[in-house]
């Protein structure tokens, strides 16, 4: 497979991907709840078994446990703070002051509540403190997480899949309507003590029958609620493409869209001062793998140079292996010997194209697809 | 009488828009802090239950009058303020006191405040409290911090632990099969070795109270509250 490219391109791909992870960030979250409201085995479930503890960051602060996990490449995925449960009463200042200090790294906070509990006092009580402090940036967004609903009465009752998105209707059974009467109050509640409009997340991450619930709609709340930049290295280690929701892979189709067209410009963008000859094609392929790399992690495969150029190759099976990319860009029309701009764009997103339905479907699309792609994509630009 | 109207009806307004404001900011506000003033007659012996909102107080002393003398709610704090019932228990008179749970925002301190003048005004009358936790949840830092302030009252009382919601202690698709807590026992289940660990771990916890745990559930069906009246006998 790895014949199609010589030893010093291959580098070339390598560093392509160095810069890739450098340039995305580790997403942080800081998650925050009483003892025995389910945090640990929340985490658990959103990120699965397979992430490797990296060891723990020192944290300045003595009550927080700051932890950075790896996928298996050994590339950090994500850091997770971890508040204990709050201690005594009485010490909220100080501890609140620790949230603060926390959430500075923090991307998302996750407040874990036990649903079948009544006052939240000491939830909100702290968080206030926190959200009045002037240090803490209120943009930050808040999901909270109402876990362990099964245990809402009737305790008996529990027959999901459940649908709590929808208002009370007459139809609801007791269950249903306590959940989404809870949903409401924890809402107003927080919402008022804090003056935000906290997300509300029912969820069940654990029970002894070993079925959990609401875990895929939390995975899709986080990845929504983090900066573009932490986006990538998030959805590699939730894998939340795997289960994602019909109206979730609109948004995960719409970002892929935006990597390929971000990859097509910074392609163009590179031989708009010396267009490259069509031998030399091999020059924009550390921008391609970057785009590969980025689409495949969005979509949960893996991030390395290796994925990157086995990918290309995949993409390119239908044409002679050394000459994939010679293949492609001889077919288009009007191509003398130099690549110019829209050349590059329209290539670029052909591959784009091509890797986001591999990824998607699992079947490389074939050479006369990707021809298209590009031929399509190369008249749209001409009429722009 | 006709004539004490104009004085009667704009304080009926008033106190109906009291009420309404109360229940309209429910749970928000330091202000919104559970009243003590008292529904119902309190006489002796008098048994107090207190606990977080929402661990099934009202549930409990439904279930051990065996009707549904105070409201219970699902989804927001129902007891708002103490609802006192006197009963009939056996062959004795006794007083059963409901008081409003803590845990909602803002109120911890004048929570603790309101009860310690409550418990310490009616000492005289009050034989034993009943500190309800739910069976399921973990810390009990609240409930720990409530009876250390109470210590410092030097109540002559008894202490009993209701660990309620008892069905809700993992596996939580076993069922209890007898409504005895000893019977259950025997039945060595994984439920129940549970349950024995959560017993044992929440004695510890409170040791220094010198109090009592006994395993309850009162609503949904109800477990081993023969136990607890009997206790409740005894100490009246």
């Amino acid at each position: 497979m790895g014949e199609w490219m010589n030893e010093e391109e291959n580098n070339h791909v390598k560093a392509a991907v160095a810069t890739f992870l450098k340039e995305q960030l580790d997403p942080h979250f800081l998650v925050l709840g009483a003892t025995g409201a389910g945090k640990s085995s929340l985490i658990n479930r959103i990120f699965g078994k397979d992430l490797q503890k990296v060891g723990h960051v020192e944290s300045t602060t003595r009550d927080f446990k700051t932890q950075q996990y790896a996928d298996e490449t050994g590339s950090t995925a994500l850091t997770l703070t971890d508040s204990p449960g709050y201690g005594e009463v009485g010490r909220d200042e100080e501890y609140s002051r620790e949230v603060v200090e926390v959430s500075r790294k923090a991307h998302v906070i996750i407040l874990v509540l036990k649903a079948d509990e009544k006052g939240y006092q000491r939830d909100i009580d702290i968080l206030s403190k926190v959200f009045t402090n002037t240090e803490f940036n209120k943009e930050k967004p808040l999901i909270i997480v109402l876990n362990q609903v099964d245990k809402l009465p009737p305790t008996r009752e529990w027959s999901p899949p459940y649908d709590f998105k929808t208002p009370v209707s007459a139809t609801d059974t007791d269950k249903v309507r306590h959940i989404k009467e809870k949903i409401r109050v924890v809402r107003e509640q927080f919402g008022r003590a804090l003056e935000c409009h906290p997300t509300i997340c029912p969820a069940m991450s654990e029970s002894d029958e070993g079925t959990i619930l609401g875990i895929q709609d939390l995975r899709e709340q986080l990845f929504q609620s983090l900066p573009d930049v932490a986006k990538l290295k998030y959805a590699r280690a939730s894998k939340v493409a795997a289960e994602a929701s019909e109206s979730f892979r609109a948004q995960l189709d719409s970002h892929a869209n935006k990597i390929i067209a971000g990859a097509a410009a910074s392609a163009a963008a590179a031989v708009a001062l010396n267009p490259v000859p069509v031998s030399d094609w091999i020059t924009l392929v550390p921008i391609q793998s970057g785009m590969v790399i980025a689409l495949g992690a969005l979509y949960g495969k893996k991030i390395s140079g290796a994925f990157a150029t086995e990918t290309l190759a995949a993409l390119g099976a239908g044409f002679a292996a050394r000459t994939v990319f010679q293949g492609v860009i001889s077919m288009l029309p009007g191509i003398k010997n130099f690549i110019g701009p829209p050349y590059a764009a329209a290539a670029t997103h052909g591959i784009g194209v091509a890797a986001k339905a591999y990824f998607t479907s699992g079947t490389a699309p074939t050479a006369d697809t990707i021809k298209n792609v590009i031929e399509v994509e190369f008249e749209r630009s001409k009429v722009a | 009488m006709w004539f004490l109207a104009p004085i009667f009806i704009p304080l009926a307004v008033a106190a109906w828009a009291l009420q309404r404001n109360a229940s309209s900011n429910s749970s928000t506000g330091p202000s919104d802090c559970p009243r003590f003033d008292e529904r119902g007659d309190i006489a002796e012996p008098l048994v107090a239950v207190c606990g977080r909102t929402g661990a099934g107080k009202s549930s409990l002393v439904n279930a051990l009058l065996g009707q549904a003398v105070f409201d219970v709610g699902h989804v927001e704090s129902t007891t708002r303020r103490v609802e006192a019932v006197r009963c009939r228990f056996r062959d004795k008179e006794i007083s059963v006191a409901d008081t409003p749970g803590y845990g909602e925002a803002h109120t911890a301190l004048e929570y603790t405040v309101r009860l310690k003048n409550w418990i310490s005004f009616r000492r005289d009358k009050l034989r034993l409290l009943i500190l309800v936790l739910q069976a399921d949840n973990k810390g009990y830092s609240e409930d720990y911090d409530l009876l250390e302030s109470l210590s410092s009252l030097d109540l002559k009382l008894s202490l009993v632990i209701a660990l309620n919601q008892a069905d809700k202690v993992s596996p939580k698709y076993e069922r209890f099969m007898t409504d005895s807590w000893l019977d259950e026992m025997s039945r060595q289940t994984t439920k129940t070795r549970n349950l024995c660990l959560k017993m044992a771990a929440t004695s510890e916890q409170f040791a220094k109270f010198d109090c009592l745990v006994v395993p309850t559930q009162a609503s949904e069906g109800q477990f081993n509250l023969e136990h607890l009246k009997q206790l409740i006998y005894d100490h009246v």
